[in-house]
């Protein structure tokens, strides 16, 4: 199986020299899905921005789809942005509608209407939001806004979904719901990295579960 | 281009109240930029097309007759020159002044401003003078349109209303940017260039620029329609020099109005518009 993420004696430090993250070795196969938990500031979302190509990374190698991250200029940063969906913590919605939200990335994106407009359809489908499209997205509920998060992440088609703590502020049973959902995206043979707070709901423990604790990764 | 009309479309859909009232403001300022700056321009125009055919401030002129033998020119010119109340007076030729005009011109600059209107008393009662005018300081202002204290006053004003216009353009920007923030984070976090963020922003302030620019020559045309009507005006601004100010100040309109537009890019750099927090 090839190898989508190869992370290596990654580092990062704060301005104030704070290590948050130390020596982190990180693997992930195409096609797999796998959960990266552990408490609150443990380098999780530092850890996903630095894999998006968001955030430079100071120390390390990091190489994803066989692109090294650290070497990308800033035109090859974009195109590497288009192939990577990414769901940020604290998603919040533009105040559009449903379908709206998910035209908005592709049109700027470049996409035609009807392009976009097919586009996003396929995407509500497969996050089942689609009788919601014409919804405004600040009457949505909690876990259907993760679902358009979601929706939006993946509209584009891309290689690898990085989901940065989808669960959050979410109950037991949404929690499951999210996790069966990012079972079927990761079902359609896309990549899954998900990033949540311990503890993970249960459909999370039958898929690869790697511990974050103080700047370094477990399992890994 | 059609994802710039598109994001420059959702950009002025997110315009609200304040912010539109912070644009026109900055818009208005760039107008009342562009109508100094037109303002400015008009008294360059008087000078080459006025009727007076360049008689400084504060003289008395003289037209003498064609008819007048060059013994007589001479002898006047003496009288003239040996009155107490004249400082200096010089003789040119009427063609010189005017192509085409025969006769001559005495220009008697008197000793005070007072005694002007005297001269003009004596020399009227003179056989062979056509006609005698004064050239006072303040009608010469109003034949070339702006003294120089004004000139003064409008430069500072050019000043002060680009950097009014700047500033509330900034204002404007930073309140229809805030509204307009998730927008860019979910643009940037998709991997859309910058290059497709910026310029709806900065086509926002040449919009702004464009339609002060627009009002500019409605002013313009409006100001000469009326000056076709008024001999006075109309010595102030020709067609073809109407027609260089309204480009002039539309090219200028739609610079400051780009200026401002960067000014709102500037403004995208901000973390409060990266990605991730």
């Amino acid at each position: 199986m090839s190898v989508m993420i190869q992370v290596a004696e990654l580092g990062y430090s704060t301005e104030d020299g704070i290590k948050v993250l130390e020596d982190v070795h990180l693997r992930v196969d195409r096609g797999e899905l796998v959960f990266l938990s552990g408490p609150p500031s443990a380098g999780k979302s530092l850890l996903l921005g630095l894999l998006a190509g968001h955030i430079p990374p100071q120390r390390g190698q990091i190489l994803v789809y066989g692109r090294n991250v650290a070497r990308l200029n800033r035109e090859k940063t974009l195109k590497f942005r288009r192939q990577i969906g990414f769901l940020p913590q604290g998603f919040a919605p533009l105040p559009r509608t449903v379908m709206e939200n998910l035209t908005f990335k592709l049109r700027a994106l470049g996409d035609f209407k009807e392009q976009g407009e097919e586009k996003a359809t396929f995407a509500l489908e497969t996050v089942g939001l689609l009788r919601e499209q014409t919804t405004p997205a600040e009457e949505l509920t909690s876990l259907e806004r993760v679902k358009l998060g979601l929706a939006i992440a993946i509209c584009d088609d891309p290689i690898l979904l990085l989901a940065d703590g989808p669960f959050d502020g979410l109950n037991p049973d949404d929690q499951t719901e999210v996790c069966e959902l990012l079972e079927r995206i990761n079902g359609r043979g896309m990549t899954v990295l998900v990033a949540g707070r311990d503890p993970l709901p249960s459909p999370a423990q039958r898929h690869r579960v790697l511990r974050m604790a103080d700047g370094t990764v477990n399992g890994g | 281009m059609s994802t710039f009309f598109f994001l420059f479309r959702e950009l002025l859909g997110s315009v609200r109240a304040r912010s539109a009232l912070y644009f026109s403001l900055s818009g208005l300022f760039i107008l009342l930029f562009l109508c100094s700056f037109a303002l400015l321009l008009l008294p360059a125009s008087s000078r080459e097309g006025g009727s007076e055919g360049g008689i400084p401030a504060g003289q008395v002129v003289v037209h003498l007759s064609p008819r007048l033998a060059a013994a007589t020119v001479d002898a006047l010119y003496l009288q003239i020159r040996e009155r107490p109340d004249v400082a200096r007076v010089s003789f040119r030729f009427a063609q010189e002044v005017n192509p085409g005009e025969t006769g001559g011109y005495f220009f008697i600059e008197p000793a005070s401003p007072d005694a002007a209107p005297a001269i003009v008393r004596v020399l009227e009662g003179l056989d062979g003078v056509s006609s005698v005018e004064t050239s006072g300081g303040d009608e010469t202002d109003n034949a070339s349109g702006i003294g120089i204290q004004t000139r003064f006053g409008l430069l500072g004003g050019l000043v002060v209303f680009v950097v009014l216009s700047l500033l509330l353009a900034r204002k404007g920007f930073s309140v229809l940017l805030r509204s307009f923030a998730n927008e860019v984070r979910l643009m940037r976090l998709s991997g859309v260039s910058e290059w497709m963020i910026y310029p709806p922003v900065v086509g926002l302030g040449l919009l702004v620029g464009l339609l002060a620019g627009l009002l500019l020559i409605v002013g313009i045309y409006l100001f000469q329609y009326a000056a076709e009507a008024s001999a006075e005006l109309g010595a102030l601004m020709s067609g073809g020099h109407a027609l260089a100010i309204a480009f002039a100040g539309l090219s200028l309109g739609i610079f400051i109005g780009g200026l401002c537009g960067l000014f709102g890019v500037s403004i995208l750099s901000s973390r409060e518009f990266e990605p991730l927090p």
